[in-house]
Formats: structure tokens, C-alpha cells, sequence
């Protein structure tokens, strides 16, 4: 400190301290630096926000698909031949169950199990988009076992980015009824 | 400095001003060397570095997962579809395994027989259906393998593969066995 002052007292003395370029170009420097890692932040933010969304649609999607899958293999799928995918809800009769239906409303799949009401069996976080079923050999004595194809699309409802999976997977019932005791 | 400090209150400022000069000149203080901005650069990068190695990890397990869960039930898909034609066998009163020999295959939701393997195209999406006629060519690729275990048992498996970015080849497996129980 006492270097300084005298340093102050003596105009011919180089002054201590930063010059204003030097200043500015440290604040530029700075702010590129820091600009660049609010960036990577904010980008790891959102890759973190859509990695949620996608497991919020997995959790929903793989639900679903189990339950209806889990149905239909056990199930009697009479007479509802869908070739061309336009099916959008699907009635098994169930062993135990008794009537089980399937349908979209508004991005909810709901579920009807023996005529007590239709109840909301996917999170009303996700969209399914698209369900549609795709059935065949459900005609009596084709010689086919029913084959039934889940197409559905699902999306997140909520956050900045909107993803979508586009889901197919296909069951075969195991009940023959249709092939052999309704002639 | 005890040396400079008694300098100092022994002769004044004017010789502060000599010694000052003569320390600057000698030790060369002033701005940061080339060394030293290297070496902050350095240290910079390996800060940033990690970071950006996160990000791109998050955004690839992402991307992951969802191919993952299309994949898994695509697989499912293939070795429901083998059985239904094992069961079509039965009802048209043929063996169970007619249709069904030992080899690679491709197969999609409405298939009433195997499909040759050819150079195995990708599946293709419309309207959310993944088939091989029409629509989109998706990354997907699946295989059907069926291997005869002995005169009562097929082996199938399902496999379906795809590459992520980066060119990282996955795949997703399921094996079912079906047997000539009827």
C-alpha cells in the first residue's frame, strides 16, 4: 500500500491496475465463457427434461401394451376381422373376466370389463395419439388363430418438446373356440 | 520488499521510481505469457470437456430407450406371428413345422408364410404400422431365426436390430419355443 501511494504521488510513474481495453476485453472473454456454459447447461436441461418424457411414455406404453396383450392371448376375439388397421377398440371375451373392451378417449385408453363402465387405464401425462387394432383370423372356422396387432403412437402432454413412439406389437390369442366349437 | 521498504523511507519517491522500473524490466511482469494462456486454456477445456461429454451421453440414452421399447415389442411381435402360422398348420390339419424349416426369415404382422431374408430391408412405418410394403424405411431390422430342436420342439428367435448414432449396432432378442403338444 505504501508503494502505491507513492506511486500515485509521482506522475511520471506507470500506474498500477487495468486499463480499460484490458477490462474489456476480460468482460468479453468472461461472458463468451460463461454464455457458453449457461448453454451446455440449459441444453443438458432440456436433453434431461425430454429423457423424463420418454419414460413417462415408456412407463404408460408398456402398461398398457402388457394389459391388452396379457387379454387378448387368453381371450375369444369373434368375428371383428380389421385388415387394413381401421379397428379402434377391440371386444375379447375373457375366461374369467367376461367382456373385456378397449378403447381410446381423447388420448386415455380406457377399459370396460363385463359392462361396468368404461375406466381410464392409461396416465393422463401421456397422449396415445393413435390405437388402432389390426385383427385377423377371428372368423369362425377360418383355421387361423386370432392375430391381433397394437398400433399406437404415444406422446408426452406436458413440456416444451413433444416426442413420439410409434409402438406395434402383435398377439396371438390362444383360445380356439372359434375354430372348433362353434361350427 | 523489506529491502524496497527501507529504500523508500530512506530516500523518497524519485528512487521508488528507479526501483520500480528496474523490477519490471528484469522480471518482465507485465500481461500473461503465451505458457500461461495456454496453460488457462487448458484447464478451461477440462472443465467444459465433461460437461459436453454429458450432454451428448443424455441425449444418446434417450434416444436409446425409446428404440428399446419400439424394438422389444417388435421382437414380441415376430414370434407371435411364427406361432399363429404353427397354429394355422394344426387347424389345416399339416404338421406343425410345415412351412417352418431351419433357417433365417423375415416376417411382418399379416405374413401367412416366413418371407425370405433377402438383404433384409428395413421395416417400414405408416400410419404407425410397421410392415414392409409401404411407408418410411425405419432402423429397424428383424430376423426371425428357427432352429428344429428335435421332431416335437422349434427354437425361434426374434431379433431385432438397429444402429444408433454413432454407428453403434443394438439389438433386442426374445427366444420362444414351440412345441408339438396337439
Amino acid at each position: 500500500m505504501k508503494n502505491s501511494k507513492f506511486k500515485i504521488l509521482n506522475f511520471k510513474i506507470k500506474e498500477a491496475g487495468f486499463t480499460i481495453v484490458e477490462v474489456l476485453i476480460t468482460s468479453l472473454i468472461f461472458s463468451i465463457i460463461a454464455m457458453t456454459v449457461s448453454a451446455i447447461f440449459i441444453q443438458i436441461i432440456n436433453l434431461e427434461r425430454r429423457g423424463f418424457a420418454v419414460q413417462k411414455i415408456q412407463d404408460n406404453a408398456l402398461l398398457i401394451l402388457e394389459e391388452m396383450s396379457r387379454d387378448i392371448r387368453v381371450s375369444r376375439v369373434s368375428n371383428q376381422e380389421s385388415s387394413n388397421c381401421a379397428a379402434t377398440t377391440i371386444t375379447l371375451i375373457h375366461p374369467l373376466k367376461g367382456t373385456v373392451v378397449y378403447q381410446l378417449s381423447n388420448g386415455v385408453v380406457q377399459r370396460n370389463v363385463a359392462g361396468g363402465g368404461f375406466v381410464d387405464i392409461s396416465g393422463s401425462d401421456v397422449n396415445f395419439a393413435r390405437m388402432n387394432f389390426c385383427i385377423l383370423g377371428s372368423l369362425v372356422n377360418d383355421n387361423q388363430s386370432p392375430r391381433v396387432s397394437i398400433v399406437t403412437s404415444v406422446q408426452n402432454r406436458t413440456g416444451k418438446e413433444i416426442m413420439q413412439i410409434d409402438l406395434q406389437t402383435t398377439t396371438t390369442s390362444r383360445n380356439v373356440l372359434d375354430e372348433f366349437s362353434y361350427p | 520488499m523489506n529491502n524496497e521498504q527501507k529504500t523508500m523511507s530512506r530516500e523518497g519517491a524519485i528512487n521508488v521510481k528507479i526501483t520500480s522500473d528496474a523490477h519490471c524490466s528484469m522480471l518482465n511482469e507485465f500481461g500473461f505469457t503465451l505458457i500461461e494462456a495456454l496453460v488457462a486454456l487448458v484447464v478451461l477445456t477440462l472443465a467444459l470437456g465433461p460437461a459436453l461429454v454429458l450432454s451428448s451421453n443424455i441425449s444418446s440414452t434417450a434416444s436409446v430407450i425409446q428404440h428399446n421399447l419400439i424394438a422389444a415389442n417388435l421382437s414380441q411381435e415376430g414370434l407371435e406371428v411364427v406361432r399363429a402360422l404353427r397354429d394355422a398348420n394344426w387347424y389345416n390339419g399339416l404338421p406343425f413345422d410345415t412351412g417352418l424349416s431351419d433357417g433365417i426369415y423375415r416376417i411382418e404382422w399379416n405374413s401367412n408364410t416366413l418371407i425370405a431374408l433377402g438383404a433384409n430391408p428395413p421395416l417400414k412405418l405408416s400410419a404407425g404400422l410397421y410392415n414392409y410394403s409401404s411407408g418410411t424405411d425405419t432402423v429397424f431390422k428383424r430376423t426371425v431365426t428357427i432352429t428344429k430342436i428335435n421332431s416335437e420342439e422349434l427354437r425361434i428367435i426374434s431379433a431385432v436390430a438397429w444402429t444408433e448414432r454413432g454407428s453403434r449396432v443394438r439389438d433386442v432378442r426374445a427366444e420362444s419355443h414351440l412345441f408339438d403338444w396337439k
